[in-house]
């Protein structure tokens, strides 16, 4: 805390004008002022220089930004990185249109099983409660809740193909972006708590195992180490790799593997987000050559295949993982392509199997180490893959 | 409409985000000074907020939670940008002492200071001279500026928010004030 006390002391000037002196340096600092015409200048320029900040004027909010937020909210739900609870309007538009089609299939069945008796009795709503066992699909197209909507079906069947199982009784599944609240009043929490708050908004997870490996870094944690004189924490090789920046900023299309056991996304700027029962995690490669191997794979869901001609039953089982399990989408989650589907650009079976083997090869080479390094042990469903 | 956005309607969460938008704005603008980075760093935090709104208890108003989530975002967005992170590394050397010896020169100037130059300023020249060279500020100062001369933070949260020693804090101020300082009244000479 010299400060330059033995000239002008800038530091505590700037601090006085915050009240964040104690009062032998309120009475150091005034006394130096009264005698320095120099830093009783400074002390007003300081004081008119965060008034001035205070009140400099912010740009308007661009107009579409609303629109923007909108469609990366669906674009994240699409492609599986949002909370299970989560999906898109047009899902629940399509829960509704579900619900429509079956209700009036269910009247349609109705009267023509009565035809003959038809005003004989009183059926319809009893019909009516027969056909329409998808309440939920219907409370949710009625925009009253979605919280029945199915939930995610990864999740489901990590649990029973024998995943590990990451719940542990956390509040709070591991590896989701949470944010902690705080009191109103923020000068009354503890540094230390906002420090933890920070350090998992920093990470984009909760709930991890600080025993796993490398922590990402956190804001400022370096330079706070630095300070401390604390030994830093093992880095996380950010020489060789640019942590993915969180939800909703991939750039391109992207290729949405649904596995039983797992969801895949990758966007053609790199960013990989794997959600495998309680574990969600993105990254991004910045690796020489990550590029033309992502390029490869949305190439080969671009190009126009052969139709599946007996490819299918050559590959057997495999083929029966892969069948609707890929999906090419656009930026803002419309489907282009897909396999197992019934849309008109199908990806063929063959090309599927090759996309689902460089995928393999990706996530082995490349993917998992970084996914480890930012947000621990993959589960071992997806590493034995 | 908290409650109904919690259980995932997302037309009520669009309600909220049309309500909270231009705080959120404000926030992120502030310390990222950047219209494109600002505007993807808001759609992150709103992103990031859906996906927390389940853990959000109500504790604290939303409009706290969705400050703290801005300001942390509009943080990490700072930290993850390489030219910034090139430019943090430089202004962390500058705060050495001979850097602080080198500020301390300028801003001292001769014992008989003349009027201040910023303060003989017109207000509108002044807030445009100070907005360029907030954006030429470092980041990490620029941080720690708006953190305390908008945000109204204390020192001790600014050291939580940012993670770093609470004297740093006041260091840091001081230095990326004498910086603006210079750079406002730079122009003027």
């Amino acid at each position: 805390m010299n400060s330059g006390m033995d000239t002008h002391p800038r530091v505590l000037v700037s601090a006085l004008l915050d009240g964040e002196l104690s009062p032998q340096e309120t009475a150091l600092v005034e006394r130096h002022l009264a005698g320095c015409p120099s830093c009783r200048e400074l002390l007003e320029d300081y004081r008119v220089i965060a008034t001035s900040t205070a009140s400099l004027a912010t740009p308007p909010v661009a107009a579409d930004l609303r629109t923007r937020i909108n469609h990366r909210l669906d674009a994240a739900a699409r492609s599986g990185l949002l909370q299970p609870w989560f999906r898109p309007r047009s899902y629940r538009l399509a829960l509704g249109a579900a619900a429509g089609v079956v209700l009036v299939l269910g009247l349609w069945i109705f009267r023509q099983d009565n035809t003959p008796d038809r005003g004989a009795h009183p059926k319809v709503a009893q019909t009516t409660t027969e056909s329409a066992p998808p309440a939920p699909a219907a409370r949710a197209a009625d925009g009253v809740s979605i919280a029945d909507a199915p939930r995610n079906e990864p999740e489901v069947a990590a649990g029973a193909n024998g995943a590990p199982d990451h719940r542990g009784g956390s509040a709070q599944p591991q590896g989701r972006v949470v944010y902690s609240e705080v009191p109103e009043r923020q000068d009354s929490v503890a540094p230390g708590k906002r420090e933890e708050v920070l350090r998992e908004e920093a990470t984009g997870m909760t709930g991890k195992d600080a025993s796993g490996p490398a922590a990402p870094k956190a804001v400022g944690l370096e330079r706070a180490t630095e300070a401390s004189g604390a030994v830093a924490p093992a880095a996380p090789p950010t020489a060789s790799f640019k942590v993915a920046p969180l939800l909703g900023t991939t750039r391109g299309r992207i290729l949405l593997f649904e596995f039983p056991d797992r969801v895949i996304s990758l966007s053609e700027d790199g960013t990989l987000s794997l959600s495998s029962g309680q574990y969600a995690c993105t990254v991004r490669a910045g690796l020489p050559g990550a590029d033309r191997e992502v390029a490869r794979l949305f190439g080969l869901a671009s190009q126009e295949g052969a139709r599946d001609t007996g490819s299918r039953s050559r590959a057997g089982s495999q083929n029966a993982s892969i069948a609707g399990a890929i999906t090419l989408q656009d930026e803002r989650g419309s489907t282009l392509r897909a396999t197992g589907g019934e849309i008109a650009r199908e990806i063929d079976t063959a090309t599927a199997l090759e996309m689902d083997a460089r995928l393999r090869t990706l996530m082995r080479d490349r993917y998992i180490a970084l996914l480890e390094s930012r947000c621990g042990a993959v589960p071992q469903a997806v590493r034995s893959r | 409409m908290i409650a109904r956005a919690r259980q995932g309607d997302r037309e009520a969460f669009d309600r909220l985000v049309e309500s909270h938008l231009a705080h959120v704005w404000a926030v992120v603008w502030r310390i990222v000074r950047h219209r494109e980075d600002a505007e993807d760093v808001v759609q992150e935090v709103f992103l990031a907020a859906f996906q927390g709104l389940p853990g959000y208890r109500g504790e604290s108003r939303l409009s706290t939670w969705l400050h703290r989530i801005a300001v942390t975002r509009a943080l990490n967005h700072l930290d993850r940008s390489e030219e910034r992170m090139r430019r943090m590394s430089e202004s962390l050397e500058e705060e050495s002492a001979d850097g602080l010896k080198h500020a301390d020169v300028r801003a001292a100037g001769p014992a008989s200071a003349p009027p201040s130059p910023l303060q003989a300023l017109e207000a509108r020249d002044l807030a445009r001279r100070l907005a360029e060279c907030l954006g030429r500020l470092p980041a990490p100062w620029r941080v720690i500026l708006a953190l305390r001369d908008v945000e109204a933070h204390s020192y001790e949260e600014i050291a939580g928010l940012v993670g770093v020693a609470l004297g740093t804090v006041r260091s840091r101020l001081a230095r990326a004030r004498l910086a603006l300082r210079q750079c406002v009244a730079g122009e003027t000479s």
